[in-house]
């Protein structure tokens, strides 16, 4: 990577909640860089902390939540910054798309007054100015006859249009960073890929950046630059896309990637499942979180009680696995996947 | 809309024919003839021959079918018959009532709305501290408490004590009655005015606004715990504007709900409050008047209180539809 420091900057970020059972332990250690215009994706199961994570940036996170680290932003750590700061960070410089867009819009208001609403806050322009943007962002995100589409309400538009109206949104006061929390999961299976497409091709036109958060390696496939794979709160594996999908080192990124249904695969051949459920963050396990479920978990080499660290194995490629190195040496994905020698 | 509210009057009518022939009904299941009363029974035996003869004035000794066409009769040309013991027109004792009842209830609801919503906005804002706990304790009291306690002792002090101990006048307030009757525009109350009208409407007003408090609060957590009001703060809105545009609009649903009962209620069924100061709105009227069989009176008032509630029922559904955009009026919702 270049000598320019990164747009965003993630270091050691940790998140727990405060519940009556003890503490949650979100994210342990979470780190993650953003270059202007890039398109990062973290993945991981639910509870992986993926979300968690994205929220803590814009101090999305409700007061139970105790956070540390710092999220380093044009020189400022977002963590410690004041409400006013934040206020201005908030959609101005940073935007957010929520994974279900009925729920994400407030159903009592115009969908073009939620956009306007979102430009008064951060620049001085009169309304019909405002007005004209909205449409035109509309517009821009695809929406037929904005200039009508805008005075209608959210339950007037359809699930895949309202993603449409917060990209929109999202994306009218020119923000350099989007973070887009599963911004297809609540949609239906036809329009997942179009919302994505738009998404990833109007930010790479603007050039802004974009930190995508799925629980689908196949979406990240063709979309990201970069990818992160979140496991029990810790970054597991993160590299670019050729290095997680070709060259993967880590056993639960090879089992996400084994457990994809293939279009070129044989029909009737049985998907395969990463056996076992993820594990409480009230309790996690020691040493690797994964080892439990993990087919390579060995007591030799220190799978159940040391924290195994995430080390550069190949120039911009992290793996937090004991046995790194002989997954690398592995040629098969199933076979890293399943264990089997 | 307007079809959707002429829909709903039409309906009304239907609904105070429907409430009045009950209550007709229910009178001559009584037991018990007005004819005694006035000729001084209850108790003691009378005359038959008297009753039989003032059932014959009243004109109750005929079938109960004949009463109830010449009831309804009269009722849809706007004469509502006379009070049996008084011979007062129920149409002049409305006029002399409705407007104090309806005051009345009309202050107590803007007490309401004022330290209800108020206070369960502030306690959902500052959820498990002291001012939540404070206004939580002091719902509880206040909807626990009856009002005809928490009547005569708010009177005791301030309409009693107050003047007994020389406390300074503005902490002074009349314990009976409804003061001097002048108002502006027909509502607002003049300064004299206010200090009678003060206590009974707190008085009336305590138990919905403790209720009320209670049920903004749990609405405004509720809608505090949605996303839109995550989104509306990841856009950068101040925390103000999130709470007053996308948390208390959305919490109001509910609330609206309950303001229209509780009016309908504050002006019917405000008997214990005008019984403490001494009142004499419909409540109280509706309430003696059944003592004594005094059926065209109860008829009457009750008709006037029931047509409250529709209305106030319409505007509740009115004010759903302003609030929330998914809701629309039809025709076939009426």
């Amino acid at each position: 990577m270049s000598d320019v420091p990164p747009l965003l900057e993630i270091a050691e970020l940790t998140v727990g909640f405060r519940t009556d059972d003890g503490v949650v332990q979100a994210v342990r250690g979470f780190d993650l860089q953003v270059d202007a215009g890039e398109i990062v994706a973290i993945v991981g199961e639910s509870g992986s902390g993926k979300s968690v994570s994205a929220m803590s940036i814009l101090q999305l996170l409700p007061p139970s939540a105790t956070i540390e680290g710092a999220v380093t932003w044009a020189g400022e750590n977002l963590l410690e910054v004041g409400e006013n700061r934040i206020g201005q960070v908030r959609g101005d410089e940073v935007a957010m798309i929520f994974q279900d867009p009925l729920s994400a819009l407030n159903p009592v208001y115009r969908i073009g007054y939620q956009i306007t609403e979102m430009i008064h806050a951060h620049r001085k322009v009169s309304g019909r100015q405002a007005r004209e943007r909205a449409i035109e962002m509309l517009r821009l995100v695809g929406i037929p006859q904005p200039d009508r589409r805008v005075d209608q309400y959210p339950h007037e538009f359809s699930g895949g249009m309202r993603q449409r109206a917060m990209i929109a949104m999202a994306l009218s006061c020119d923000p350099q960073l989007i973070i887009a929390d599963e911004p297809t999961t609540a949609l239906d299976v036809t329009v997942q890929a179009q919302v994505l497409e738009l998404l990833v091709d109007l930010c790479h036109r603007l050039n802004t950046a974009v930190i995508l958060i799925t629980h689908d390696l196949g979406v990240v496939a063709g979309m990201a630059d970069r990818v992160t794979v979140m496991y029990a709160g810790r970054v597991v594996e993160s590299g670019v896309v050729d290095d997680i999908f070709d060259r993967t080192a880590h056993p639960y990124t090879a089992g996400l990637l084994a457990s994809l249904p293939r279009l070129d695969g044989d029909v009737d051949e049985p998907l395969m499942p990463i056996a076992g459920q993820p594990p409480s963050m009230l309790d996690p396990p020691p040493g690797c979180s994964f080892h439990p479920r993990c087919p390579w978990a060995k007591e030799e080499a220190g799978c159940m009680t040391v924290v195994p660290e995430n080390i550069e194995r190949n120039p911009g490629h992290f793996s937090a696995c004991h046995r790194a190195d002989e997954l690398m040496a592995t040629e098969s994905l199933v076979r890293i996947a399943t264990g089997a020698p | 809309m307007t079809s959707y509210i002429l829909r709903r009057m039409l309906q009304l009518v239907f609904v105070l024919w429907g409430g009045a022939t009950i209550l007709f009904l229910l009178f001559f299941i009584l037991p018990g003839s007005p004819a005694e009363l006035i000729a001084g029974g209850g108790h003691k035996a009378v005359d038959p021959q008297v009753v039989k003869n003032i059932e014959h004035q009243l004109g109750i000794d005929r079938p109960i079918y004949v009463q109830y066409v010449k009831f309804l009769d009269r009722t849809v040309h706007g004469d509502l018959g006379e009070s049996y013991l008084t011979h007062q027109k129920v149409t002049t004792i409305i006029k002399e009532r409705a407007p104090l009842s309806l005051r009345l209830a009309f202050w107590a609801i803007v007490v309401e709305v004022v330290i209800g919503i108020s206070s369960g906005v502030l306690s959902a804002r500052r959820r498990n501290s002291l001012a939540d706990t404070v206004t939580t304790v002091v719902a509880v009291v206040a909807s626990a408490v009856p009002v005809f306690v928490l009547g005569y002792l708010i009177k005791q002090v301030t309409g009693v004590y107050a003047y007994q101990h020389q406390w300074p006048s503005w902490a002074r307030f009349p314990p009976l009655g409804f003061g001097p009757n002048t108002w502006y525009l027909g509502i607002i109350p003049s300064r004299l005015q206010l200090k009678s009208l003060l206590q009974p409407a707190l008085v009336l007003a305590s138990v919905s606004t403790a209720i009320l408090a209670r049920i903004t609060r749990t609405s405004m957590l509720e809608t505090l715990r949605m996303d839109h009001v995550r989104t509306a703060r990841a856009k950068g809105l101040k925390e103000s504007v999130v709470i007053r545009k996308h948390v208390l609009r959305n919490a109001m649903l509910p609330v609206i709900t309950i303001l229209g009962i509780d009016f309908g209620t504050a002006v019917g069924a405000a008997v214990l409050t005008e019984t403490v100061f001494n009142l004499r709105g419909l409540g109280y009227r509706i309430v003696t008047a059944s003592a004594q069989r005094d059926v065209p009176i109860v008829l009457g008032l009750s008709l006037v209180v029931m047509f409250v509630y529709g209305i106030a029922s319409v505007m509740v559904d009115v004010g759903y539809a302003l609030l929330d955009p998914r809701i629309r009026l039809r025709d076939s919702d009426a």
